[in-house]
């Protein structure tokens, strides 16, 4: 992997509670598995994917984690059209008929 | 400091009193009872002063749009003389795009004349990006903490959304999985900065959306000659029941009906990692507005300032498939290109208007702006990658999680009515309940608070006392 150089605009992820320190009252398909975290900041150290990284974050607080990418982009769309959709606006105005607004 | 999960949560009363500058024991009274009004007015401001507040900060004064042809859609439905007229406030309008700006501009005056240098919440909807910006004007940096992910890594288009947004407004977002614990990660987000906690449930957020229903009071009266019938309301958490309702009152208006809507999402478990993403709503639905509703001090703070039964007057739900319908609807027939999840309450007045006499109007009191991942096409694309069912027939047969189902007439769009007298007896249970208290140790003062937490007289919650 490339080595990210220190002052990249970077994504860290961690893992904030192991299965065994989350509460009790979750259902089981959540407490089975760690709480994880993502965050943004200024990578702090030359550093590649997969290691572990320190990075200043938006606020000025230090946050470490493992390095995922640098500046990954929101990949987040609008989606095909829904074609039962197509031609709704003219069945709507189609039961209007006579009476009056 | 021990961060641990367990000790972080006990110093959870001592985090809020310095991130909030209250201190809810004062108002603690009987075995259960509170000083609500006590704790609604500690802050001191005054509904003139946070219209002042909001203009200053360019929130509110959102304009009141009139659905001419989804009003003729309705009436082409209804039997003769039956058909009232919808109007929708245009929430939208707010400057980060929903009614949220309100609850946030009120923090975050507090926030900066009390000197704090930031101010974080947990929020996973629109709620964020309006801290944001409304942090911005005020110079205050803003951390938000957003569930955003499941165990897989695949995150909530809507979500994501919102983590785009607010860190286009510059705040820094903590992105966490599936799971209640961003809690315990914002109380050391603010034991670690000192920043204002921005919670959406303190007296300060309810206040905020209190302009809501007094503009539409002033609105109506100006621009229709008189008051709505009644004001449909998208349901979650309680705050935006809550507070359009105390502006509504505020305003003079105590006889305009308070009807609270969700997507009806039953079956699907918040906290589930398994559920999180089979959901084509993050809010406005009923896996927040029951839970809320029946034990509203579940929420961020000690005593939720959102109490909703102490509001509602009726409460329906609406499916996933009827909201995305009557979203399409509202651009194809209307022109206006809104967020799925603020046409929550749009699609249950326009099953509701029908009921109502032609000569009446119904007001619907929020839009949401809509953008990529929110968009109804952007969640209804996920859902099918997520092997959800979508098709067109019976909105009845809908199954949350399983299939989406648009109606195929728009007569089969219904507002489905939820008995409220359960919902108040839960809510008795639960104050009980969670206090560890039995109905022998109740003192009058206890008996009158929980009525006036559920509407009802003491009669009421004596006859409940005696089932439990």
């Amino acid at each position: 992997m490339n080595k990210i150089r220190k002052g990249g605009w970077v994504q860290i992820e961690w893992t904030l509670l192991e299965p065994w320190e989350r509460p009790e009252h979750l259902p089981p398909e959540t407490r089975k598995v760690p709480l994880r975290m993502r965050a943004k900041g200024i990578l702090q150290e030359d550093a590649s994917p997969g290691e572990t990284a320190r990075v200043l974050s938006t606020c000025g607080r230090i946050l470490s984690g493992t390095l995922v990418a640098e500046n990954p982009p929101f990949t987040h769309s609008f989606g095909p059209q829904i074609p039962e959709f197509i031609g709704l606006g003219d069945s709507l105005r189609s039961l209007w008929g006579n009476r009056d607004e | 400091m021990n961060n641990s999960y367990a000790a972080v949560m006990a110093r959870k009363n001592e985090i809020m009193k310095k991130s909030l500058l209250m201190d809810f024991g004062q108002f603690e009274q009987g075995k259960i009872s509170f000083d609500y009004e006590g704790m609604m007015n500690q802050y001191g401001y005054t509904l003139e002063e946070i219209r002042k507040i909001q203009r200053d900060a360019h929130v509110g004064d959102t304009p009141l749009i009139e659905l001419h042809n989804l009003t003729r859609t309705a009436r082409a439905l209804s039997p003769r003389g039956k058909g009232a007229r919808i109007m929708i406030k245009d929430e939208a309008a707010n400057p980060s795009g929903s009614f949220k700006d309100r609850r946030a501009s009120v923090s975050c005056h507090f926030a900066q004349a009390k000197g704090f240098p930031g101010v974080a919440a947990a929020t996973s909807g629109n709620y964020g990006a309006a801290l944001a910006s409304q942090a911005n004007i005020r110079n205050l940096k803003t951390i938000i903490v957003q569930e955003v992910f499941d165990s897989l890594g695949r995150g909530q288009p809507e979500i994501v959304e919102k983590t785009r947004k607010c860190e286009a407004l510059g705040a820094e977002v903590i992105q966490t999985s599936v799971g209640p614990e961003l809690f315990y990660y914002l109380l050391r987000v603010l034991e670690e900065t000192g920043f204002f906690n921005a919670s959406l449930y303190t007296p300060l957020s309810i206040a905020g959306i209190e302009t809501i229903g007094y503009e539409i009071a002033e609105q109506c009266r100006k621009l229709q000659g008189g008051l709505p019938a009644a004001v449909v309301i998208t349901h979650a958490g309680g705050g935006n029941v809550t507070g359009t309702a105390r502006g509504l009152r505020k305003a003079g208006a105590d006889d305009v009906r308070v009807i609270g809507a969700s997507v009806n999402l039953e079956g699907l478990h918040m906290a589930s990692d398994r559920d999180f993403n089979l959901k084509s709503f993050t809010t406005g639905h009923t896996g927040f507005g029951v839970p809320f509703a029946t034990w509203p001090d579940r929420s961020d703070v000690p005593r939720n300032a959102a109490r909703p039964l102490r509001y509602l007057e009726r409460y329906v739900t609406v499916n996933q498939g009827e909201v995305f319908y009557i979203t399409e609807a509202l651009a194809v027939l209307e022109g206006l290109e809104r967020g799925p999840a603020g046409n929550t309450a749009l699609t249950a007045a326009f099953a509701l208007a029908r009921e109502f006499d032609e000569d009446q109007f119904i007001v619907v009191q929020e839009t949401e702006y809509t953008g990529a991942g929110k968009h109804h096409y952007a969640q209804l694309a996920f859902a099918k990658e997520n092997g959800i069912l979508v098709e067109t027939g019976d909105p009845e047969t809908e199954v949350p999680g399983r299939s989406i189902v648009f109606p195929s007439h728009p007569d089969m769009i219904r507002a489905r009515e939820v008995d409220l007298d359960p919902l108040r007896v839960s809510l008795i249970r639960n104050a009980l309940k969670n206090r560890s208290v039995s109905p022998s140790d109740l003192s009058n003062a206890d008996l009158e608070f929980l009525a006036r937490e559920v509407s009802r007289d003491t009669p009421f919650v004596e006859d409940v006392l005696k089932s439990l």
